[in-house]
């Protein structure tokens, strides 16, 4: 005889294998999209990563020997900077972050590559060429 | 060609290679297989020049640290002044990019003060000379 005790006793049987199967179902659900986009998310990093050193190894060659060349393409290094740097926020935010974290290092090494890219226009261009007591030493050493 | 270095530089370098756990014990290592094969005009244009009065250049140059795995961009900066007359190269300056000692970058007023250095050590004769060969 199906008696209310067994309905409930059913009803719980099957709510209790609803409850552990869609929580199986969506932690592996999770961890697939998880998965998914740390892959996708290293996949972009690198892309960027490539152009990144492919144009920092050709500025240090270009800001060698020109001075307005240098100057010129200064402020288009300090947007693609800013750019970069809020890349490395929505990163460093991301919840999928300490999935991709080796990866995120190489491109923020990167990014200072970059930095230090502006930063020696402004040392070799303007900062030493203004700085007195630099050409007063070179030429005192050339006396010596 | 002569090497030389000051003793800032030789400091900086027995601090890096003091402690293994830090990620720059082959500092020398790396120096020398940057410098000792290399001829005169290579180190005398290799990038980036700072500054130039003729016969002297001051170059800031990437070198990679062999310790923590890692290429130019991540490794260390030299900055050296090179004599196009005597053909003497003198090491003013080491940093290291990342790890426990990293550094951004150097400044003008930086630079000064290591000139500044340089010309009171070559006034008394203290810069130290450098075997390459045996450099490690």
């Amino acid at each position: 005889m199906y008696t209310i005790e067994n309905k409930i006793q059913d009803v719980y049987a099957t709510t209790e294998k609803v409850i552990v199967d869609t929580s199986l179902e969506s932690e592996e659900e999770r961890t697939n999209k998880y998965l998914d986009t740390v892959l996708l998310f290293k996949e972009k990093i690198n892309e960027i990563i490539v152009k990144f050193d492919d144009l920092n190894e050709s500025l240090i060659v270009e800001i060698e020997d020109s001075k307005e060349k240098s100057l010129y393409i200064k402020d288009s290094l300090i947007d693609l900077l800013s750019s970069a740097n809020k890349f490395v926020a929505v990163i460093k935010k991301n919840h999928i972050y300490p999935g991709i974290k080796s990866t995120a290092r190489i491109f923020f090494n990167s990014v200072k590559q970059l930095k230090e890219i502006i930063q020696d226009i402004d040392l070799k261009y303007i900062n030493i060429p203004q700085n007195e007591k630099i050409n007063n030493l070179m030429s005192k050493i050339i006396e010596k | 060609m002569d090497y030389y270095c000051t003793s800032d530089f030789e400091n900086s370098v027995n601090l890096l290679c003091k402690k293994p756990k830090d990620g720059y014990s082959k500092c020398r290592t790396d120096i020398k297989d940057f410098f000792h094969f290399k001829q005169f005009n290579e180190l005398w244009n290799t990038p980036t020049k700072l500054n130039e009065i003729f016969p002297l250049r001051i170059i800031k140059t990437r070198l990679s640290n062999s310790s923590l795995n890692v290429g130019k961009s991540s490794g260390y900066r030299i900055i050296y002044l090179i004599n196009s007359e005597t053909h003497d190269l003198t090491f003013l300056h080491i940093f290291p990019k990342t790890g426990k000692y990293g550094v951004e970058n150097i400044s003008d007023k930086e630079l000064e003060k290591l000139l500044e250095t340089f010309l009171s050590e070559k006034s008394k004769n203290a810069l130290i000379k450098l075997d390459m060969s045996k450099y490690a």
